[in-house]
């Protein structure tokens, strides 16, 4: 028998404004339940203890993946992980975060945990999350005095901790539309290829010219910050002719940029190496890629 | 005192109004609530995929779902692949490459199999492995279970030409 799950009450609001009032109401006792993959898992193993769930999954707005007027994408916050990895859209307008989404546990835990839980719940180890910094994502933050929008890297405020407030709800997550020529990997590595947590996940994104020089890079880190963090100094290294030295400069930096912590899954100064690794692999691997999107 | 709700779900076909706790789940109301008891409770967290039902015609674990989201929703276990006395293919397939050991990751094993025949009917080995890559058998008889899910596929289909024939 597995162990009882100690809260005392459980809403299922359906539209955006009963889900406000609820989390008003409730305050801290109150947790939003968007999949439950992890929530549940922490309040029967790890003692989270919650009064209330607030189940968002019935409210039709916070759902769904649609168009914004500027040509990006708007992922509702409810939209589970495996929609995210399997949909046509996603895949065509940011192919590294269905590729990022898709590494994410089992088939059975994709089909349950949604994008704006994986993003709320704020894990420094997410694979979804270094994806969505080199997107330039941004979050779309509901509460009763309106929305306001949050650049995914300053969401993030430490493990487990987001700028978002008491009385608030992650309502979607927005990407812009990538420039042309724009490749993009997502590798994570853990000693199994299913069912784990990255022991570091590096995402990378090169706006490349006609000339396959590098315009723009952006490099995401996970698993090595208290938060997932942009290498800004291995993006640097990154611009302009990509070549062997230059790979291998932005590998270094990214490296120096790491702050890993020693834990359960690998040591420091093992995941510092891996960083140098994998930034290596996931730009040879978005230089191999066609670019997709138009 | 434990709250209580009145759910509506049809499980393998037939309707339910049932009342639940509001922290019983899924697995339990499955288990204990309508003796549905070919889904198996493994690790409780997850892992184990001991416990994967279809609940919209998706793979999951109904340990992690409360059974209060199953409102209105539809759940297929075990006990429905079978048509009378006709296998799913799914179940035929694991006769017949003998992929049971112990038996007891085989219900979940079979929902993962038939989660993805339903959206894939004609999937690759690596497509095969990785839709039960959530599903841990402790016999290891991975080899035959994996043989299982490919043959079962390849019988949907001829199955389905026998019958276009006759």
């Amino acid at each position: 028998m597995q162990k009882y799950l100690p809260f005392r009450d459980y809403f299922a609001p359906r539209t955006q404004e009963e889900a406000l009032q609820l989390v008003r109401e409730q305050g801290p006792a109150g947790r939003v339940l968007a999949g439950g993959t992890d929530l549940l898992i922490a309040m029967r193993e790890k003692g989270l203890h919650a009064e209330c769930l607030i189940n968002i999954k019935r409210i039709a707005d916070l759902g769904g993946i649609g168009s914004l007027p500027d040509g990006g994408l708007r992922i509702g916050a409810t939209t589970t992980l495996y929609e995210v990895e399997t949909s046509a859209a996603v895949r065509r307008a940011s192919s590294v975060l269905s590729e990022a989404a898709g590494t994410i546990g089992s088939v059975q835990i994709r089909n349950l945990g949604t994008i704006g839980g994986n993003v709320a719940n704020a894990s420094p180890a997410a694979d979804t999350t270094p994806a969505l910094l080199v997107l330039d994502a941004e979050m779309e933050i509901l509460s009763a005095s309106g929305t306001r929008i949050v650049a995914a890297e300053r969401f993030f405020t430490g493990p487990g901790k987001t700028v978002m407030e008491q009385g608030e709800i992650l309502a979607a997550i927005r990407i812009p539309p990538s420039a042309p020529g724009t490749r993009t990997a997502y590798i994570k590595f853990g000693p199994r290829q299913a069912m784990d947590i990255a022991v570091v996940g590096v995402a990378v994104a090169l706006k490349l010219d006609g000339d396959g020089s590098c315009r723009d890079a952006r490099v995401a880190l996970g698993a090595v910050a208290p938060t997932p963090m942009r290498a800004r100094r291995a993006e640097v290294a990154l611009i302009g002719a990509i070549d062997e030295r230059s790979v291998e400069k932005a590998a270094e930096e990214a490296c120096g940029e790491a702050k890993p912590i020693s834990d359960v899954r690998a040591s420091g100064s093992y995941r510092r190496h891996l960083v140098g690794i994998l930034l290596k692999r996931a730009v040879k691997l978005a230089l191999a890629r066609e670019h997709a999107a138009a | 005192m434990v709250k209580k709700r009145e759910i509506a779900v049809s499980v393998n076909g037939a309707r339910y109004a049932i009342e639940v706790r509001i922290n019983d789940t899924l697995l339990d109301v499955l288990r204990d609530g309508l003796g549905l008891t070919g889904t198996k409770e493994g690790c409780a967290a997850g892992d184990c995929g001991a416990c994967t039902v279809l609940l919209g015609g998706k793979a999951v674990n109904a340990c992690l779902v409360l059974a209060v989201e199953a409102d209105g929703a539809g759940v297929m276990t075990v006990e429905g692949l079978a048509q009378g006395e006709e296998l799913d293919p799914v179940q035929q397939g694991f006769v017949q490459e003998g992929a049971v050991q112990c038996g007891f990751c085989t219900p979940g094993m079979l929902m993962s199999a038939k989660g993805l025949l339903r959206e894939n009917p004609c999937p690759t080995e690596t497509e095969v492995r990785r839709a039960i890559a959530g599903n841990l058998c402790r016999c290891t008889g991975y080899v035959r279970i994996v043989r299982a899910i490919m043959s079962a596929s390849a019988s949907a289909v001829s199955g389905h030409d026998l019958r276009g024939e006759r």
